[in-house]
């Protein structure tokens, strides 16, 4: 009976007042993000039954894979650490050369950065954003702006984190920028996500800039939240129109960004990122 | 009374597996085309029981669904609650209709929601040029009469009595 009149207007109401105050309070306050953080472990349950169909697939191929094909893998895995280690080697050398030209040119020493070994367990299922959950947390020392790579280079930056997972937002995305320069010239820019999960822009480049299709952009280290030096995209295409100020240059993310199922965390450097200024 | 709560138990157990759904990888390919489910599963509840499923349920599952898809807290509360509101609205004209009838009129709500949530997400930061977004609201309107099936079998299966004049 008391449905008679239709649904309650003021409840309705009501909840869209209470809903209003929760989107100003998520955007504004940063303890209500606090407790964002613990409120997210009310889903990590279901993000983890996502994940199970993946891995018992993954158990799964591991389990049926055949002798013939694992020895093969092993032989292939054996020349290609072979390969790496010889490399390694080659790097043991250049290290030490670099460190005393760096000593020579009074330059800081380089440090190697500190990496966590994270797993993928889910995907942010709205194609606006692209970001992707991982399996540790800030319990296991995960913490926002922390950068994540993969073998292939930048992935993206954490940007929120909960006790036993973390969301990665990638370098894709439409809010995400991040700083570089080209190996080949030097020159310093700002690649952009544009929300398309296969390319990446570089705004306000001036025509006159040597850029070529084919070259590397690695991180430059400016702005203190990635490491410098490691790759994030390739230059796929250079438009120069006479009639604009600007070039239009795209380029693809080096990192396997819907590939990868293990990703790196980089940790927080032991020193400030930014070296003093001791050579003047 | 032991019977409702039981199917409350049900009634939240779809709507877990509505979660579920929406959470799954898709492929690159199908990127925009999953359906809405929740506000698929939430319309069905409302209009089978209108008089258990409300307002309330609407705000939950939106607080949930805003926490496991990472976006601003409220958003989905916003749209589900007034999706929700809208059906209590309409749910008597819905009983009318066949399905692929009803499925246009969710067509209508899961667009409403899809605008309002990608508008309100415009204001936080992220911002796409395309109009896709709106395709999952079609392709939930098709699937809809589907979805109606199973979940009706699941209704009567459980002995949910389905009220509301």
């Amino acid at each position: 009976m008391i449905f008679r009149n239709g649904p309650s207007k003021v409840l309705f109401g009501l909840l869209v007042v209470v809903a209003l105050t929760l989107i100003a309070l998520d955007l504004n306050s940063d303890r209500f993000k606090d407790g964002r953080n613990y409120l997210n472990l009310i889903v990590t349950p279901l993000q983890w039954l996502v994940d199970v169909p993946a891995r018992m697939a993954d158990s799964l191929s591991d389990m049926v894979v055949g002798r013939s094909t694992l020895i093969a893998e092993n032989d292939r895995l054996r020349t290609e650490s072979l390969v790496l280690e010889q490399r390694v080697l080659q790097n043991a050398t250049l290290i030490a050369e670099n460190r005393r030209l760096r000593a020579l040119l009074n330059a800081r020493s380089h440090v190697p950065d500190e990496v966590k070994l994270a797993e993928l367990i889910g995907v942010n299922p709205d194609p606006f954003q692209h970001e992707i959950l991982t399996n540790l947390g800030s319990e296991d020392g995960v913490f926002i702006g922390q950068p994540a790579l993969d073998a292939g280079g930048v992935m993206g930056q954490v940007v929120s984190t909960s006790p036993l997972t973390s969301r990665v937002m990638l370098i894709t995305d439409s809010r995400a920028a991040v700083p570089v320069e080209l190996v080949r010239t030097g020159f310093r820019s700002v690649v952009l996500g544009n929300g398309d999960p296969g390319r990446l822009e570089l705004d306000f480049v001036p025509s006159t800039a040597d850029i070529r299709v084919g070259d590397l952009l690695v991180t430059s280290g400016l702005g203190g939240r990635f490491p410098s030096g490691y790759p994030v995209a390739e230059v796929t295409e250079v438009t120069r129109d006479p009639g604009r100020q600007f070039m239009v240059i795209h380029a693809e993310p080096t990192a396997r960004l819907d590939k990868s199922r293990h990703l790196l965390l980089v940790e927080r450097p032991a020193e400030s990122p930014f070296p003093e200024s001791s050579d003047g | 009374m032991a019977e409702r709560g039981g199917g409350g138990l049900i009634i939240m157990g779809t709507f877990i597996v509505s979660l579920f759904l929406s959470q799954i990888p898709l492929p690159e390919m199908l990127r925009w085309m999953r359906p809405e489910w929740v506000p698929m599963f939430l319309v069905f509840w409302i209009v089978w029981s209108p008089h258990r499923v409300g307002l309330f349920y609407a705000f939950c599952l939106g607080v949930v669904l805003d926490l496991a898809r990472g976006s601003v807290i409220g958003l989905n509360v916003l749209a589900l609650t007034l999706i929700a509101f809208l059906t209590q609205l309409l749910y008597r004209r819905l009983r009318m209709f066949p399905a692929p009838q009803q499925g246009v009129v969710l067509m209508l709500l899961v667009g409403l929601n899809q605008l309002l949530y990608y508008w309100m997400q415009g204001l936080t930061g992220t911002h796409g040029d395309s109009l896709l977004f709106l395709l999952p609201s079609l392709i939930s309107g098709l699937l809809w009469p589907a979805v109606f099936i199973v979940l009706r079998w699941v209704a009567r299966t459980f002995d949910i009595e389905r009220n509301g004049s």
